[in-house]
């Protein structure tokens, strides 16, 4: 574990004593354990939880049609306020499960007030379909992306990045000759390659989801739109992938790696059906994935030296310390789901000796 | 070093408990490595990258994405290129389907929310939809000046009858858009300057073959006048907006069949 190389360097240089390694070490061993069974317990309350909102949408559903439009407006605010309030008192829990659950709940109240807004725009404005999605996307937003900045996190980042998309699209769909759907996609792609960027710059974190998600969504986005034009898209598709496989080699960032590598498999055989046919056939499509996964060994092979070697070495390419602005020291940091599995893989959070060797 | 409790941890916490032990449920301690400014290269770098991205694909979008309809002007109730029947349309709105016509005079009006069926013709008795019900089909009679509407039930179902269409295609040079007679492409009936993304969902001569009325993919109904020969004689004029349809009868138009 990258962890104990740390300290036994550490210890090396007379920064820390044995005994203070031997406590550091113990305690670890400890959360890990702990954090394990309180993540365990926490999944089964998030399935609980998903089982029982399943149950009362469908309830709902039936019923809906008989509330009345005011009924309906006050029954989502309702709800909007008392899933935010819960929210925001989460978020600043005593526990690390409880700030999880109040990002989750934050998440879920910037979907509640984008369905109010979406009554709003439909039913009492009256506007068409570009209103109602610039009126859903705006409103999500507003409330999902204060709310990321104070509390990082998956779900947070997920609705974030879905409102600003529909806000993008809604935007699109405002002119009275609606554009082809490959400029929907090239939107969609820009705002998550830009969602991506900023989550490798520490702004949006954390940043190993922000650049997977933003990766996910470029790449969905691309291959929504390759109906209308195949060979751009999946060019640009192509790119993207590689490039997220580059900046996780780069970054050592397993998530990103994945992503890109799907990424690349599902599109690269597209491509090359679209540009030959039937003319090299499946033999040269097979030999296309081939190389790639020679190369994706290559690169995995690459990233696990720097993330498991010498920890010194492992360090963003740009420069900056995103796992300074990460808050790697943050408990809250370390125990999200998706992004500890990052943690696990990357090197521990530089401390003052670090800082100092840089 | 002579403390191994991380900085900032102060004895036992509120609970009595040692805050080692529970340092993974309290709130993090201050962190001896200093946060980097929030001008930090790295996230001005990332911020200027997302920003060219965006702006970059916006303007791709603007300049070769989005595409205007033609500027037309509005009809002209007083001129002499005016249409001499009415329209009519059923509009498959959001919420509810709705028949509207259009006069000659440029007027506009919703006839009635109450339909569930399709459009068959526009006779003497006024606007006419066949309904699929219960028992079979029947005919809903509108009135297109107050929207008062009967019913008679019909033998089977009947069909629009088939007016004479016009066809849109665009031509060579791409920012043109011919309109032209389905039945020979000699009779020109429009050349618009629109850009490929610009296409016609409908378009009808009137019975008496004095004007075609089309409905465009930028949700216009328009008006084109024409010579006995079917050529335009002048160039297209806006009836109404915000159609929302695919397709309209003339007035005059009988189902098929009767």
């Amino acid at each position: 574990m990258a962890l104990y190389d740390d300290l036994e360097r550490w210890h090396a240089a007379g920064l820390i004593r044995e005994d203070q390694v031997a406590a550091i070490a113990e305690h670890e061993r400890s959360q890990g354990t702990g954090d394990r069974r309180s993540s365990l317990v926490e999944a089964i309350g998030y399935v609980g939880a998903a089982l029982a909102l399943g149950a009362v949408a469908l309830f709902t559903a039936d019923a809906w049609s008989r509330f009345t439009l005011a009924g309906q407006l006050a029954l989502v605010a309702l709800l909007t306020v008392v899933v935010g309030g819960a929210g925001i008192v989460a978020s600043r829990g005593g526990t690390a499960a409880t700030r999880r659950l109040g990002g989750v709940l934050l998440a879920a109240a910037g979907v509640s007030a984008g369905w109010f807004a979406g009554i709003v725009a439909a039913d009492v404005v009256d506007l068409g379909q570009a209103g109602i999605l610039l009126a859903v996307g705006t409103t999500g937003a507003a409330v999902t992306l204060p709310a990321l900045f104070l509390r990082p996190g998956i779900a947070l980042q997920l609705i974030g990045l879905a409102s600003v998309v529909t806000v993008a699209v809604g935007g699109l769909s405002l002119p009275r000759l609606e554009p082809d759907q490959a400029w929907f996609s090239v939107l969609a792609w820009s705002v998550a390659v830009a969602w991506a960027l900023l989550g490798r710059g520490g702004l949006i974190r954390p940043p190993g989801v922000a650049i997977a998600l933003g990766g996910a969504a470029a790449l969905i986005a691309v291959q929504v739109g390759t109906f209308d034009a195949p060979v751009a898209l999946l060019s640009l598709g192509i790119l993207t992938g590689a490039g997220l496989v580059a900046l996780a080699i780069l970054d050592g960032r397993t998530l990103a790696l994945v992503v890109g590598s799907l990424g690349l498999f599902v599109m690269v055989p597209q491509l090359t059906f679209e540009l030959f046919g039937d003319q090299i056939g499946a033999p040269a499509t097979l030999l296309v994935i081939g190389l790639l996964l020679v190369l994706l060994a290559i690169g995995l092979g690459r990233a696990r030296h720097q993330l498991g070697g010498d920890g010194a070495t492992a360090r963003p390419a740009d420069g900056s310390s995103p796992t300074a602005g990460d808050d790697g020291a943050d408990p809250d940091e370390a125990a999200d789901g998706a992004d500890e599995a990052e943690e696990a893989d990357r090197p521990a959070p530089p401390s003052s000796s670090e800082g100092t060797r840089r | 070093m002579s403390d191994a409790r991380p900085p900032g941890a102060h004895g036992t916490d509120a609970r009595g408990g040692d805050a080692l032990a529970s340092a993974g449920d309290a709130p993090p301690p201050a962190s001896p490595v200093s946060r980097p400014p929030p001008s930090d290269p790295g996230q001005r770098g990332s911020l200027i990258a997302a920003a060219l991205v965006v702006v970059l694909t916006v303007g791709a979008v603007v300049l070769w994405g989005v595409e205007r309809p033609p500027q037309l002007a509005p009809l002209e109730p007083d001129s002499e290129f005016v249409p001499e029947a009415g329209v009519a349309w059923i509009d498959d709105g959001d919420q509810e389907t709705c028949v509207h016509v259009a006069r000659p005079d440029g007027r506009s009006s919703e006839l009635t929310c109450e339909v569930q069926g399709s459009l068959v013709g526009w006779d003497e008795r006024g606007v006419l939809v066949q309904e699929f019900v219960a028992d079979g089909t029947e005919l809903v009679i509108i009135d297109p000046n107050t929207g008062a509407r009967e019913t008679e039930p019909l033998d089977g179902s009947v069909a629009r009858g088939s007016g004479d269409e016009v066809v849109a295609r665009h031509l060579d040079d791409d920012d043109v858009l011919r309109i032209e007679d389905r039945r020979t492409s000699d009779v020109q009936v429009a050349n618009l300057r629109a850009r490929p993304a610009y296409d016609l969902r409908w378009g009808e001569y009137a019975p008496d073959r004095h004007g075609v009325a089309v409905i465009d993919n930028a949700d216009r109904l328009l008006f084109i006048p024409v010579q006995d020969t079917g050529q335009g004689s002048d160039e297209p004029r806006l009836w109404v907006e915000d159609v929302g349809a695919f397709d309209a009868v003339w007035q005059g138009s009988a189902p098929e069949g009767r």
